[in-house]
């Protein structure tokens, strides 16, 4: 049957969502490699008042990603979160987004990260063992997100006691619950917790302004742009767009990265018998299993793809889950391949906008499958309780393993 | 030099320049703020250094930063039109700058006399060249005598009728803009702490932000805009309650420039005049789908 042939599609084109449920548990894959196939550029009108276009394609996404003049960062996701304001330095455009992104880079270089690297595996160790005796652990909840989340948030300097909240409230924001079923109501109770943060991260700043300490907020109420202080609006979107950037990622990317442990047992023995292999696993994951399906743009300038006409104001999803399994860009693009190389994934992005932590992101993963792997080496996952969450970045809700104790 | 448009008509955004408590230019918020419009498919150009207040209380300098902020931020096809008051110091030279700094167009504002008008019409024509000269409220006779004048903003729907150009926007001074689903009208040109009301809808989303941004200038008459866009939105659901907070925490947080209040942009409307504008530019298809 040819392709033209086809009656219908898995998933209608029109009803496309990144956030659907229906796309979970691996059904993703089949899907975007079919709409890659038929139509590699197309409409939906799952969100946005108009509908959006989705870019398939690899070399689309990669010029799109190259080209911030014609394609806006902001807003950043489909559906938009819900702010009031622009996501700080990972929705400016240029002029603009580079003197806002150098403003953090001395505190995300390779180097500066590089140099936490005992400290993380301090933190990664610290909650590790205390579930290592127990032969059992839910690890999402007990480990994946704590780790990120005290690293990051040791970086903003916030009250142990106040994580939980911060944590719930950016979840809302990451991963809209309701979304299928009521839209409306998802956006206001979006919006809600986006007030709800920038009231708390406003005091925070306020705080600082008066007893400045080591933070990142205090540093940035001491930054200047071209001899202009930053405002306390942009001192506050750094605050919103980091936090959950640093920590929602990181720990979704490592629930991914031990789901793949878990059910590929021959890339385990590798990998724990060689920890040299740790980064190029941890890249193989993010292309294999694309924990973020893709981020937006917004159309800025009128032009065509692939025949589809995209008008200013249109809003583009760039599925980089369909670029990450393009079999014009990687070679059996549907094989985990430990040793695939090169491995030009784009599941940090690419160009001006590529993610700002992709040296914290990859030094603590790599830290977190190292330390794990030395001590448990081999494990099983019950994988009735493993359900994914669609969002900006896909989560893994529970992971429950089971492993040997030395007892 | 930002885009000409071939033909003036749709929806234009007279961006009110953000400045902090101070009354320091915000530059980086002018840039946030216009990408936002221009992202904004029924927006069709903007409009800096207005009739909100730059135009006449701020420096030649300031004035040419916010204009270069402007075109710096703006998408290739997306006019930036630079206002110009009539009988300001040294026109030419400010004129000049303007087109220098890379607008579309010169949009001359009426000044105190007819001589003032004239003068800068004349000047705006002698330097503009292929760029447009736009009028805001300047007299008919003016315009006929200058020539070649792209398009016309009026305060007043009365003024419609005018034929000195081709084409003719009204600004949102009366908000009595069921004028254009009747014909006559092109479009209209809004100041952007304004959009929130005018296109309560469709825009609503993209503006609110704008206008917790929009420190405007104009600090003794945004009292009962405040208020009515408070009540507004506490009328209707949570995030609209939400928007509320954020315009009693952020809209207008009034600069201590209250000097540079001459033509406010911001008037206190009514549920009616909402809903006419809401009709008026549904009808003229200038946000098509508005509800």
């Amino acid at each position: 049957m040819s392709k033209e042939d086809k009656p219908t599609f898995q998933v209608s084109p029109e009803s496309f969502s990144p956030m659907d449920p229906q796309l979970t548990n691996g059904r993703w894959v089949d899907v975007v490699n079919e709409l890659r196939d038929r139509c590699p550029v197309f409409h939906s009108s799952a969100h946005e008042e108009d509908g959006f276009y989705v870019l398939t394609k690899y070399e689309d996404l990669r010029h799109a990603h190259l080209h911030p003049e014609i394609y806006s960062s902001c807003p950043i996701t489909i559906p938009p979160a819900g702010l009031t304001r622009p996501w700080g330095v990972i929705e400016a455009d240029p002029p603009l987004h580079k003197p806002l992104r150098a403003l953090l880079n001395p505190q995300m270089s390779k180097k500066t990260i590089a140099a936490q690297e005992e400290h993380y595996r301090e933190i990664a160790i610290s909650l590790i063992e205390p579930v290592v005796p127990r032969g059992e652990a839910e690890l999402v909840a007990q480990v994946f997100k704590k780790f990120p989340l005290q690293i990051i948030l040791e970086l903003f300097g916030t009250p142990e006691e106040d994580n939980p909240r911060l944590v719930q409230l950016f979840h809302i924001l990451a991963h809209r619950p309701g979304e299928k079923e009521d839209p409306a109501r998802a956006q206001r109770i979006a919006a809600a917790a986006a007030q709800e943060l920038y009231q708390y991260f406003t005091q925070m700043l306020e705080k600082r302004r008066k007893e400045p300490g080591d933070d990142l907020i205090s540093i940035l109420c001491e930054a200047e742009i071209e001899g202009e202080p930053l405002t306390d609006y942009e001192i506050v979107d750094y605050a919103m767009i980091m936090v959950p950037a640093g920590f929602e990622t990181t720990a979704y990317g490592l629930s991914h990265a031990f789901r793949t442990l878990a059910r590929m047992p021959e890339v385990r023995r590798e990998v724990a018998g060689d920890f040299s292999l740790v980064p190029a696993f941890i890249e193989e994951v993010l292309r294999f299993e694309s924990p973020s399906k893709g981020l937006a743009r917004t159309v800025m300038v009128d032009h065509e793809v692939r025949g589809s006409k995209l008008k200013r104001g249109d809003r583009v999803l760039l599925l980089w889950a369909s670029g990450n399994r393009d079999p014009e860009q990687f070679d059996h693009p549907d094989r985990f391949d430990l040793h695939r190389k090169p491995n030009n994934h784009l599941s940090f992005g690419i160009g001006a906008h590529r993610c700002m932590g992709i040296h914290m992101a990859r030094l603590s993963m790599r830290v977190m499958i190292e330390e794990w792997l030395r001590r448990v080496p081999d494990f099983d996952v019950d994988w009735d309780a493993v359900q994914e969450i669609p969002g900006f970045t896909w989560a893994i809700s529970a992971l429950p393993a089971r492993w040997d104790t030395e007892e | 030099m930002s885009d000409t448009p071939a033909a003036f008509h749709g929806l234009y955004v007279d961006l009110v320049a953000p400045c902090d408590s101070n009354g320091r230019f915000l530059s980086r918020e002018l840039h946030v703020h216009l990408r936002r419009m221009a992202r904004v498919k029924e927006i069709r150009g903007v409009v800096v250094n207005g009739p909100a207040g730059e135009a006449s209380a701020l420096d030649h300098e300031l004035r040419t930063k916010i204009l270069q902020t402007a075109v710096s931020a703006s998408p290739s096809g997306f006019p930036v039109f630079a206002a110009v008051p009539a009988g300001i110091p040294d026109i030419d030279r400010e004129i000049s700058a303007g087109l220098d700094a890379g607008a579309s167009g010169i949009i001359v504002l009426s000044g105190q006399t007819r001589e003032d008008e004239a003068r800068a019409m004349v000047a705006a024509k002698r330097a503009a060249g292929d760029a447009s000269v736009i009028a805001w409220n300047i007299s008919p006779d003016v315009i006929s005598e200058a020539g070649g004048v792209r398009a016309l903003i009026v305060d007043s729907p009365k003024e419609i009728t005018s034929t000195v150009t081709s084409s003719v926007m009204l600004t949102d001074r009366s908000f009595d803009l069921d004028a254009m689903a009747n014909g006559g009208a092109a479009g209209a040109v809004l100041a952007s702490a304004n959009i929130a009301e005018a296109v309560w809808g469709r825009v609503f989303r993209f503006a609110i932000a704008s206008v917790t941004e929009a420190r405007t200038l104009h600090s003794e008459r945004v009292g009962p805009l405040q208020q009515t866009l408070a009540e507004l939105a506490m009328q209707t659901d949570q995030q609209d309650r939400t928007v509320a907070a954020a315009i009693k925490h952020g809209l207008f947080t009034i600069t201590q420039n209250t000097s540079a209040a001459t033509l406010p942009p911001v008037l206190d409307i009514g549920e009616e005049a909402r809903q006419a504008v809401s009709r008026a530019l549904t009808a003229g298809r200038l946000m098509p789908g508005m509800s």
